[in-house]
């Protein structure tokens, strides 16, 4: 029953709104965990669990969550480099998946990707004017007589010298690297780009260089970012809206004000109370999240955070909370936040399961006295 | 499309800004291009020097192999004959012992058996000291032989035989006993009863019995019959009695001997103890018989029988003899017969020498062969195994024929020394000769640069058409095993899961082919199949191309393996990069170090590997030229010290190519290379 609002539930129709550039339903990408020798799928990693959400033109969504909760996954995902499990991606109205291969390679340059790590995401034996241009003269973005002119001025726009065009990768900085990875994806005329953790490899003065650099270039050219990214202040600075990540699951999703101001989930509480504050007499309430995160491949039941949810209640342990919204834009999956017909779903839920166990429980000890 | 055109939008940006400032102008010269990664690897690899020196040594040997031969006035199977002189075997004498019969008469029909112990019958007759001899052959005639003088015997038959008498102790029949009926018959005048009694008490087969002192003797007939017979003395006449001359004649006569009595020739002939004379008709001669050879002044005219018949018939006695309408005289020198012609000019002589030039041919001239048979005599005399003799002798080509000028003319040498040497009953002549030979290990010259090989060939056309083969191979086979390896390794590697099994296996199943046996057996097939040489040359590229992309499969496979799931893979994909670019633009460039070193390495390896087979007969067979079949024509230690001219030049060919290549491979490996230092 949880289940079925969760599908249909808040982006209904969602696809047909022009404001939304891209829109993501309940997608799921499991893993398979296969045996050995006979390669028997044994399990899987839900690495994305039901993910939902959209994003309107112009504008930049963050994702947060700790190591390991889905973040680049969703992102590689939904720009269909990897294939889905269940759900579908909308761009620009358009299902991705439903998309074939020749249809899809064109569809590329509209959405683009920034990768994490600057030194491994540019191939080491081609020049950067080719790196950047190699993709443009495949697609036909600029007329051939203009490709040069065109690559320059991309650089420039990304805050490259010119001569760099002749030059090898490996003799930029980290920086000036992303800086190229920027360009590459820029070249492409692209309407989304996805920045997986652009900023995470790099020391702090160069992250804010590249944030300006994107939150500039989205001025200038109505870009919409996915941004994804573990920090927080990073995230708060450049995006419109925020989503938070646990463990595959989406635990809250708020534009970024609401969030940071207001944050409902128990996760994004605790989240959001390690970040710093530059202010040496200020006296941090930090919220100390025991244990490290379950196993994706054996995520536990009910609410997948009620192992260190300082929240905790009863209902937790066997229900899964749905994913909705509590006030304005503000979406959140925690069954601190629910009405009253939805606890006594999730208690019935509570009591199905718990009678369940005990059988199986009494089961097991019959089996093991005889 | 995206909802914006940044290029219009940069345009204009760009615009404003340099209307500002008036700084750089985007048609400007100096600006940096984007550069295609080929033409960056270019520009990288023409700024090492070694590469650049290496692609030179490259481009000159092949235009050395390829054009070079368009301008050598050689071609590389070309063979070259030089003259010189040399010790050659020119001719053999051989003494002549055995008589050969020469037909005078053909309308006489000679028994076979006779003419064949003629050899027999002269050699008794020249024992007995006797000239003369008649011997009574199957065929009821007499042959007479009369031994006309040194080593010519004449052969005439005798017909008209007649058996007149028989004499000496004779056994005549003198009754027959017939067992049955009891009585006797007498053959001449009855002997008495005492006698028949004698007869009748005969017992056995044969025996002998006494009677009155005369020894009879008895032997069965047929059936129950006795014949009787004893031996007697005297002449017993077949006819009528013959005169007492007759019986003086043929008592004192040998066998064989002719006598004549009252007119009529007689031949008595012995067969046992009984002598038989008989009648014989007059001699008419049938064939000569000679050990000589003849030997014509003019060794183009050939000997008719005629000539030689008449010739040795006149031979002691008149010494004149007309043949074919001339008339010639006949010397006898000692143990030669020289014949003169009417102008007394020398014709030809009879001798016992047969004396031929070492391929059999009779066409030594005339005066060689008095010079030769002198010596041959002259040593016989003094009884020496060699002698020597001066003598002018024609040229031979290499082939062993004369050698003629353009005109026709026999070629001479110059007067040069002859030196016979006995072996057996033979005598060979040894000269040195002016003789048309090929040039083989000739040394470097203005002619042939590089000198000739043990074929005669020149050395230096076949350094470069062994060289269009030994670069070619090289070349095709590492392009074919590249072409093979990477795109089986390329597909291998980024396709991973089903395609990468299959492909990993048939590289296994390729490592573990012996290449080896399977080139032999190839080039068993293609040698049965009588295959073109080029078909073969191109069969065998092919072969060893595909016997070879394995390992550089596995090479490109590793890597892109490695490569593949790097993120700036992941990017090409997310730019929409097509498979085909993904593979060739970005992994394996980024195998190409590696490939590189194991191309560079495989031309030279192939290029030896060529030379292997075509060693073993496999590959390119002789007469073509493989810089590897050149320096194994002379890869045995002495003919290595002796003709380093043949194989060094091809040597460091070899060693040059194979250096420009790795040259050139590290100048590639250098700038594909990005991060390598230079």
């Amino acid at each position: 029953m949880a289940e079925e609002i969760k599908k249909v539930g808040l982006l209904e129709g969602a696809e047909n709104n022009p404001d939304n550039l891209l829109v993501v339903k309940n997608l799921k990408k499991y893993f398979p965990i296969k045996s050995s020798f006979f390669k028997m799928t044994v399990g899987n990693v839900k690495a994305v669990d039901g993910v939902s959400f959209a994003i309107k033109r112009g504008t930049t969504m963050g994702l947060v969550g700790e190591s390991g909760c889905g973040k680049s996954t969703i992102g590689r995902t939904i720009l269909r480099l990897q294939d889905k499990t269940e759900g579908e991606v909308y761009f620009n109205g358009k299902d991705l998946f439903a998309l074939s291969k020749d249809e899809l390679r064109k569809e590329r340059p509209n959405i683009q990707i920034i990768f994490q790590d600057p030194y491994s995401s540019l191939s080491p034996r081609l020049p950067v004017g080719e790196i950047i241009g190699e993709a443009v003269r495949e697609h036909k973005i600029v007329p051939p007589e203009e490709f040069d002119d065109y690559i320059t001025r991309v650089m420039e726009a990304c805050g490259l010298p010119e001569y760099a065009k002749s030059r090898y990768p490996h003799e930029f900085s980290g920086g000036q690297r992303q800086r190229i990875c920027i360009a590459r994806a820029l070249a492409l005329n692209p309407d989304f780009i996805l920045c997986d953790e652009p900023v995470s490899a790099l020391d702090v003065s160069i992250q804010a260089q590249i944030i300006n650099l994107l939150r500039s270039l989205q001025k200038e050219f109505g870009l919409t970012y996915l941004f994804i990214s573990h920090d927080l202040s990073v995230v708060e600075h450049i995006s419109d809206t925020v989503g938070v990540m646990y463990l595959g699951n989406m635990v809250e999703f708020a534009p970024t004000e609401t969030l940071f101001k207001n944050p409902l989930h128990p996760y994004t509480e605790a989240l959001f109370s390690a970040i710093p504050i530059p202010d040496p007499d200020y006296q941090m309430h930090r919220i100390i999240l025991e244990g490290s995160i379950p196993s994706p491949a054996n995520p536990p039941k009910g609410c997948k955070f009620h192992t260190r949810c300082r929240k905790c209640m009863e209902i937790c342990k066997y229900a899964d909370p749905n994913f909705k919204m509590v006030e304005d834009e503000h979406f959140v999956a925690c069954h601190l936040y629910n009405t009253e017909e939805e606890n006594k779903i999730a208690q019935r839920l509570t009591e199905e399961a718990k009678k369940a166990e005990k059988e199986e429980a009494e089961n097991q000890k019959n089996g093991k006295k005889k | 499309m995206a909802s914006y055109n940044l290029n219009e939008v940069l345009k204009k940006k760009k615009k404003s800004e340099t209307n500002a400032n008036g700084e750089v102008k985007l048609d400007d010269v100096s600006r940096v291009k984007v550069l295609s990664p080929t033409m960056q690897v270019f520009k990288r690899f023409i700024r090492n020097r070694l590469a650049v020196f290496g692609s030179v040594v490259i481009i000159v040997l092949f235009v050395f192999c390829f054009l070079g031969p368009l301008l050598y006035p050689y071609g590389q199977k070309q063979t070259f004959y030089k003259y010189e002189s040399i010790n050659v075997k020119f001719g053999v004498a051989t003494e002549n012992t055995s008589y050969t019969g020469y037909v005078v008469d053909p309308s006489i029909t000679v028994d076979v058996n006779a003419n064949s112990y003629m050899t027999t019958y002269i050699k008794e007759l020249l024992a007995s000291g006797k000239t003369r001899t008649n011997k009574l052959a199957d065929d009821g005639n007499f042959y007479q032989v009369d031994i006309l003088g040194d080593n010519v015997v004449a052969m005439s038959q005798r017909g008209d035989v007649e058996a007149v008498a028989s004499f000496g102790s004779s056994v005549v029949d003198v009754a027959t006993y017939d067992a049955v009926t009891r009585s006797v018959k007498y053959k001449g005048e009855e002997l008495g009863s005492d006698f028949e009694k004698k007869v009748a008490s005969l017992k056995g087969n044969s025996g002998k019995f006494t009677l009155d002192g005369v020894e009879y003797s008895y032997r069965r007939g047929t059936g129950k019959n006795y014949i009787i017979s004893t031996s007697k003395e005297g002449f017993i006449y077949s006819g009528a009695p013959l005169s007492s001359d007759f019986e003086d004649k043929a008592e004192k006569a040998e066998p064989g001997d002719l006598f004549s009595s009252d007119g009529i020739e007689y031949v008595v002939v012995v067969n046992g103890d009984t002598k038989t004379a008989y009648r014989v008709g007059e001699a008419r001669i049938a064939k000569v018989f000679t050990s000589y050879v003849i030997d014509l002044y003019d060794n183009s005219v050939k000997v008719t029988d005629e000539f030689r018949n008449n010739a040795l018939l006149s031979a002691y006695t008149t010494g004149k003899f007309t043949a074919d309408g001339k008339n010639y005289t006949l010397v006898d020198h000692d143990d030669v017969l020289t014949i003169y012609d009417e102008s007394g000019k020398e014709y030809g002589e009879f001798s016992n020498f047969i004396i031929r030039r070492s391929n059999g041919d009779d066409t030594i001239e005339y005066e060689a062969k008095v010079h030769i048979r002198e010596a041959i005599e002259d040593m016989q005399d003094k009884g020496l195994q060699t002698s020597q003799f001066t003598t002018r002798l024609p040229q031979q080509t290499a082939d062993g024929q004369y050698a003629y000028d353009e005109n026709g003319t026999l070629l001479y040498d110059d007067e040069s020394e002859v030196r016979v040497k006995q072996t057996d009953r033979n005598y060979e002549l040894w000269a040195n000769q002016v003789t048309y030979v090929i040039d083989r290990f000739a040394a470097p010259s203005t002619t042939h640069i590089l000198g000739t090989d043990g074929d005669g060939f020149d050395v230096f056309a076949r350094v470069m058409y062994g060289g269009r083969v030994s670069l070619m191979v090289g070349f095709v086979v590492v392009l074919i095993e590249l072409i093979i390896g990477v795109i089986m390794g390329g597909l291998a590697g980024y396709y991973g899961g089903w395609v990468d099994n299959i492909i990993m296996r048939a590289v296994d199943v390729f490592y573990c082919l012996p290449s080896m046996p399977i080139m032999i057996i190839l080039g068993g097939i293609m040698d049965a199949m009588r295959m073109d040489v080029y078909r073969r040359l191109f069969i065998m590229m092919i072969a060893l191309g595909i016997m070879g992309w394995a390992g550089v499969a596995r090479l490109v496979r590793g890597q892109i393996l490695s490569f593949r799931e790097q993120e700036f893979m992941i990017a090409a994909e997310a730019t929409g990069i097509k498979v085909k670019d993904r593979i060739f633009k970005h992994l394996i460039p980024n195998v190409m170090p590696q490939l590189i070193v194991s191309a560079t390495m495989g031309i030279g390896g192939t290029i030896l590997t060529e030379s292997t087979l075509s060693f073993l007969g496999l590959g390119v067979k002789h007469p073509l030229a493989t810089w590897g079949t050149m320096i194994n024509s002379v890869s045995s230690a002495s003919a290595m010290a002796h003709y380093a001219y043949i194989w060094i030049p091809v040597g460091l060919l070899i060693s040059f190519t194979v250096i420009a290549f790795n040259f050139i491979g590290d100048g590639l490996r250098d700038a594909y290379d990005p991060k390598g230092k230079r």
